[in-house]
């Protein structure tokens, strides 16, 4: 029964830790809080279901075009909502409301044209179930739980291995500085909002394909999950995202196992507010060096 | 012909005009000095001359081109390179990865030549240079702060309060490094309050008042100026 819960958590936590590591990076490079990432989530997933049908029931043609469609509204996101603010030196809360707008032009435009009703979601790679004790494994999950961590392990040799790593982790640290050393900091970002919608879209296609349905809100609560996760990791570090993200789904899904499927949310953020009372910055985080 | 020209620059920040028709020159080879008090301009002028605030009237020249208001990656790329005031080390990289970092522009294979000398000019960053930039001390900052804008071959360097927040015997310690630079074939236009050290250590210098340069000449003359004395070295003969 543990072994399960601990499966099934593992599953959905790592579809958390995808959306969580774009959140984290957003805010690491522009210390804006993303809440049109969760959008990309759902739009990703709508994508691809529109692509499915459309491209005749091919589901990798689909996928790719939606990872492509939805980098592009990422960066669009960026190109054509933040950037102007940057420009004018807005105050950051100006930044903060922009993607809350942004995020429900997303969520209602999808509405508008697909109607807010849930859809079935083809499970295009169930290759049945195998068992590891009594714990029922499906194969749906493991290929969920491989891709997320490969993903992770890319993206990881992107940020600490290259060039644009650098750039990217440099910018963080303090963007007028990494401006000095003559980085394009708004190349920079656009980088960060397409890693963060592709992310987005394939965690959202892969939690379709596991629940077989997706709806216009499936974007708002792993919106907040994802939100919590990189919080609890400490906001900014990408491997906090990622343990982030595990836990709150381990958590969620042994609440939801032994205590109540109605309660699970509650718990999960029960125990986020508990985590940060005693360690404010998160698991990982750190408190800034600030030397004058 | 002189290497960097503002001429009648003016910016302002919304209503606030901060510089007001900036007319300076910088020969190549020369060491010039801004001094002014606080709010005077000199930290904005060295910003509009790196491009990261964009004025409203005016040109600046480099080396014969007109560069107002470009990109600052326009600037580092013509070898404009700024220090930038309070240091602005990455506080999570290590001393190492800062050097990278002012590298950013050029050829890998450059870099290591380019770390030999930055090492030579200051062997306290070889001997940190895996420690993390943030957990050095404030004159070690400043090091290397120098030692990465070093890393991008400035033709111009830009020295923001190099002294601020330094031990005396650090300040001397920098001003010799700027003065070793200098050898090094690097023209470079300095900010400071320190007024009396910076004179010391340059051929000319533009005294800023809100915005606007109000006297010119040697730093020899402007060091036993009486005006200067009076308002800069706060009478401490």
């Amino acid at each position: 029964m543990l072994l399960q819960q601990i499966i099934n958590g593992l599953t959905i936590g790592s579809t958390y830790a995808l959306v969580s590591i774009g959140f984290t990076m957003v805010f690491g490079v522009l210390e804006l809080t993303n809440f049109a990432n969760s959008s990309l989530y759902m739009l990703g997933a709508y994508f691809t279901l529109m692509l499915y049908n459309a491209t005749g029931h091919h589901f990798f043609v689909a996928l790719l075009m939606s990872i492509i469609l939805t980098g592009i509204a990422g960066y669009c996101l960026d190109r054509f909502a933040l950037r102007r603010l940057r420009r004018k030196n807005a105050p950051k809360l100006a930044g903060l409301i922009t993607t809350l707008g942004m995020s429900m032009i997303f969520d209602n435009g999808i509405m508008l044209i697909f109607g807010s009703e849930s859809k079935s979601f083809p499970n295009q790679i169930d290759l049945g179930r195998f068992y590891i004790g009594n714990a029922i494994v499906s194969w749906t999950q493991v290929i969920i739980m491989v891709v997320a961590f490969s993903l992770m392990a890319i993206l990881s040799i992107i940020v600490y291995g290259t060039k644009l790593g650098k750039a990217m982790r440099s910018t963080s640290q303090n963007v007028e500085a990494a401006r000095l050393m003559g980085i394009n900091i708004n190349s920079v970002i656009a980088f960060t909002f397409i890693i963060s919608g592709i992310l987005a879209c394939i965690s959202g296609t892969m939690v379709g394909m596991y629940y077989q349905t997706v709806d216009v809100n499936m974007g708002t609560m792993i919106g907040m999950k994802t939100f919590a996760a990189a919080i609890l990791g400490g906001v900014g570090v990408l491997p906090g995202a990622v343990i982030g993200g595990l836990i709150i789904g381990i958590i969620e899904t042994i609440a939801a196992g032994y205590i109540s499927t109605g309660y699970r949310d509650a718990i999960a953020f029960t125990i986020l507010i508990i985590v940060l009372l005693f360690k404010p910055t998160g698991l990982f985080g750190q408190k800034q060096i600030n030397k004058v | 012909m002189a290497l960097l020209r503002l001429e009648q620059v003016t910016a302002s920040y919304g209503n606030i005009q901060v510089l007001k028709e900036i007319n300076l020159e910088v020969n190549e080879g020369e060491i010039v000095t801004l001094i002014g008090a606080n709010g005077a301009g000199k930290s904005t002028t060295m910003r509009t001359i790196m491009g990261l605030k964009h004025c409203d009237s005016g040109k600046v020249w480099f080396g014969g081109e007109d560069i107002t208001n470009c990109d600052t990656r326009i600037m580092v790329q013509k070898g404009i390179i700024l220090v930038p005031e309070g240091r602005q080390v990455f506080p999570k990289f290590s001393v190492k990865d800062n050097l990278v970092m002012g590298a950013y522009l050029r050829p890998d294979e450059e870099i290591q030549d380019s770390m030999q000398i930055v090492y030579e000019l200051f062997p306290r960053l070889k001997d940190r240079k895996d420690q993390l930039a943030g957990t050095l001390s404030g004159g070690e900052q400043q090091m290397l702060a120098v030692g990465r804008a070093m890393m991008g071959k400035p033709k111009l360097l830009l020295l923001d309060e190099p002294s601020l927040g330094l031990a005396p015997l650090i300040i001397n310690e920098i001003f010799e490094m700027i003065q070793h630079i200098r050898t090094m074939g690097t023209t470079i236009l300095l900010v400071e309050q320190n007024a009396r050290v910076a004179l010391k250590n340059s051929n000319r210098a533009y005294v800023l008042e809100t915005g606007r340069i109000v006297l010119n000449d040697a730093a020899e003359v402007l060091l036993n100026s009486e005006k200067v004395q009076e308002a800069y070295f706060g009478g401490l003969n």
